[in-house]
């Protein structure tokens, strides 16, 4: 040691001492947090303890229930994005800000089967409904980096990717469909169709989605409403961000991240219908199956307008294919009152992912029993 | 809580096997040695290859149509490697009479303990801490320096290590690699093993500074070496020494004969290799390890002289990557598949199958891990580098003394913002 370190080593003790009491306080913190203490209570006792369970919990919990951890995480995205322009592993930067999601560039091991298996099964769907006096219009809703690629700007997209939705259109044929990606490829053309920071469809995407699947349809025999309105509302406010979210920058004010958009949220008011069913319920003539997107940026609302009928949204928010579809086949509405048009939306970049167990299930169902 | 008690046991073995010596004739004290030793080696053999030799005779009883033993497999208490090897030098070195029997227990049981190398190493022998067990002073500016010493191993694996992982799991999952990516994955493995496990053997370094303890130092810049001799002084020196030491002066060294210092030199790195797991891929390694360092010494006792520094070193580069893509595969099959496309079998750039799974902060990492190992070349221009700070002055010494606590702050951030990714080196 020399002598000049003695000052500075001294005051690096003092701040690593600091630093340590720090860790102490946000450990305890973590530790006493109710979250915490519901995955610590099954392992508190003797057994547990000998055979590493104990040590587990606390892990867990230090590692995710820091008190600092929000911010933790937000620093750590805004090094990446900062210095280097990345979003992490799940989301790639574009330019000008515009986010994308790894999972619509990335390849698939078996998309091919895996698309086959799911157009196949919406082939014995759209007969079983068709049998059944049911009309089914298919909405794909293409990637984000397809219609917005021009703001890639380098990010690498595979070609399994790029050639996935020309492979399902021609997959598709010969199914009733409702071409959503001219309409929205128009619109970007003009101005953007999504979201800069976020995965879905913006208002106006979901507008002109609303349109394309209200032409596609206009032949159709269901209940029509008049006097559905959308109201804009009159102050701006923050549009949702789930890649800012993905990237750890969703606590962080607009100059350290990519800039959020913004929007003046619509509302789609539907006046009430005749009803006919028992009790007054409202019984669905349409059905909206879907993704997110359904939820997002007021897409059922435009939807309603678009077609001028009352819409019942049974979208769930990941649930990909087949998560809504699955839950209306199987449910009792389903078979006590069927609806007269079932629009189904899907993102085009599910339908090469691996098959999980539970949509196995579905699609297999429709193989053996032709109608669930 | 039975890793513990093996700890404990392995502990009492040798401490008491050591006391046992003392006042015993030389026959005794060898035979005591052997006892000794093989309690010590029993423990590492069955612990760590007893899955590998019935895996081994079962393949070659299926081979032959008959029916495998059955076999439940034995997992591997963490740290067992290093703590095993410990307890091999104390013995010998106290047959040796190189360092005097300990008689405290307590003092005996916290030198193999200890926290910060037990599992990883520094291998250290007992003489390097004997001295600082009875007694050690404690100070603040110790404490600063060690906790430095500590954030510069924390920012090599955390900032660096970690950052290069999954690149060089991608790659090694990749079924069909082509040549770019291959060579990406081997690079990238290359400069992931040195920051991961250089890392954590100055956190150790740093740990037992803060404590009052030094350490050895384990590594030098290895990979700035020229030839593959230079290389095994500067990688991993606790463990070189080691086998240096206990085994390679053992078998006889290269005191009868070329031919036998060749041999010697390749069943010490087939031990070590093995030392490192119970897989036929670190055999491989040790040997292709032994037979550079037997053709090193070859070409220098038939009169080869020194190459150039830049040729030797890329040549020993070339030889130590293709090393580590054995020593990282699983298996055979998967080290072949890197090697055919290293060497064109699947020509090609960075292909789908990998863009997508390297994000721009992996790819900036990867240029500046190899620019961090060649930095030290300029150790004259940028003194705050050195591992000392003896010479230093003007803006040298703030930079010399705080740059690893900046670099300590960003590691935590990103530790937290991502996966854990554990030290490569507790799998041994």
């Amino acid at each position: 040691m020399t002598s000049w370190t003695r000052t500075p080593a001294t005051a690096l003790a003092l701040l690593t001492t600091a630093l340590l009491g720090w860790g102490v306080y946000q450990g305890v913190a973590a530790l006493r947090s109710d979250a915490a203490q519901a995955r610590l209570a099954p392992t508190l006792n003797a057994e547990a303890f000998l055979d590493g369970r104990t040590t587990a919990a606390v892990n867990h919990v230090l590692a995710h229930h820091l008190p600092a951890d929000p911010w933790v995480r937000a620093a750590g995205g805004l090094f990446r994005w900062g210095i280097f322009n990345s979003g992490g592993p799940a989301v790639r930067v574009g330019c000008e800000g515009w986010l994308f999601l790894t999972e619509e560039l990335r390849p698939f091991d078996g998309a091919e089967a895996a698309m086959a298996a799911r157009v196949e099964a919406l082939r014995r769907i759209q007969a079983a409904l068709a049998a059944r006096g049911i009309a089914l219009v298919l909405a794909v809703v293409p990637d984000k980096a397809r219609v917005q690629e021009g703001m890639l700007c380098g990010a690498p997209r595979s070609a399994q990717a790029e050639a996935r939705l020309p492979a399902l259109e021609a997959a598709l044929s010969g199914l009733p469909q409702a071409p959503l990606l001219p309409a929205l490829s128009a619109l970007a053309a003009r101005e953007p169709a999504y979201w800069r920071t976020d995965t879905h469809w913006n208002q106006q995407g979901a507008v002109v989605a609303a349109a394309a699947i209200a032409e596609a349809t206009r032949a159709l025999p269901f209940e029509r409403r008049p006097g559905i309105a959308t109201t804009r509302a009159p102050t701006e406010t923050e549009a949702p961000a789930d890649l800012l979210r993905l990237m750890g920058l969703d606590l962080l004010p607009d100059p350290w991240r990519p800039r959020r958009d913004r929007q003046h949220e619509a509302t789609t008011t539907v006046p009430a219908g005749e009803g006919g069913g028992l009790l007054d319920e409202a019984v669905p003539e349409v059905v909206l199956l879907g993704s997110s997107y359904s939820l997002n940026a007021n897409f059922h609302g435009a939807l309603q307008q678009a077609l001028g009928a009352a819409v019942t949204s049974l979208a769930q928010a990941g649930g990909g294919f087949h998560g809504a579809a699955a839950a209306f086949f199987g449910g009792a509405t389903f078979r006590e009152t069927p609806p007269r048009l079932v629009i189904w939306e899907f993102p085009e970049r599910v339908m090469g992912q691996p098959i999980s167990p539970a949509e196995r299930e579905f699609l297999d169902g429709w193989r053996e029993s032709g109608m669930r | 809580m039975d890793f513990l008690a093996l700890l404990v046991g392995v502990t009492v073995w040798s401490f008491w096997i050591a006391q046992a010596m003392e006042g015993r004739s030389e026959a005794a004290r060898t035979r005591l040695l052997v006892l000794g030793l093989t309690g010590q080696l029993g423990v590492l053999g069955w612990f760590k290859y007893a899955n590998f030799g019935v895996q081994t005779f079962n393949d070659a009883v299926m081979a032959l149509g008959g029916t495998p033993m059955p076999w439940a497999q034995i997992i591997l208490p963490v740290g067992l490697s290093f703590y095993v090897l410990q307890s091999v030098s104390y013995l010998v070195d106290v047959y040796r009479r190189d360092v005097p029997t300990s008689r405290d227990f307590v003092a005996y049981a916290a030198y193999k303990a200890m926290f910060s190398q037990l599992i990883a190493g520094p291998i250290v022998r007992y003489a390097e801490v004997a001295e600082d067990l009875r007694a050690r002073t404690h100070s603040l500016e110790k404490f600063g320096l060690g906790a430095r010493r500590f954030m510069v191993g924390f920012a090599m694996k955390v900032l660096v290590a970690d950052t290069l992982a999954p690149v060089v799991d991608s790659v090694f999952a990749l079924p069909a690699p082509t040549t770019a990516e291959a060579w990406v994955g081997a690079i990238a493995y290359t400069l992931q093993l040195f920051f991961d496990f250089a890392g954590y053997s100055a956190m150790a370094i740093g740990l037992a500074m803060m404590c009052g303890f030094r350490f050895p130092e384990n590594f030098d810049n290895p990979y700035l070496a020229g030839n593959i001799q230079e290389f095994w002084q500067r990688w991993h020196m606790t463990l070189s020494r080691f086998l240096r030491d206990y085994l390679y002066i053992s078998l006889g060294g290269n005191r009868h004969g070329p031919v036998r210092t060749y041999a010697n030199l390749l069943l010490t790195m087939v031990i070590g290799g093995l030392w490192h797991g119970a897989n036929w891929t670190f055999i491989v390694w040790g040997f292709w390890h032994g037979a550079l360092l037997a053709l090193h010494r070859f070409w220098r006792a038939s009169g080869g002289g020194p190459m150039p520094w830049i040729l030797g070193h890329a040549l020993l580069m070339l030889a130590v990557i293709l090393g580590w893509v054995a020593f990282r595969a699983p298996d055979f099959a998967s080290a072949f598949t890197l090697y055919a496309a290293m060497f064109g079998a699947n020509w090609g750039g960075i292909s789908d199958a990998l863009a997508w799974q390297i994000t721009p902060d992996q790819w900036w990492f990867l240029w500046l891990a190899l620019g961090l190992v060649y930095l030290p070349l300029l150790a004259g221009r940028l003194p705050f580098l050195r591992l000392s700070p003896e010479g230093l002055s003007g803006l040298s010494r703030p930079v010399w003394m705080w740059w690893p606590f900046a670099a300590f702050l960003l590691g935590l951030v990103l530790l937290y913002s991502r996966a854990a990714v554990p030290f490569l080196y507790f799998q041994f």
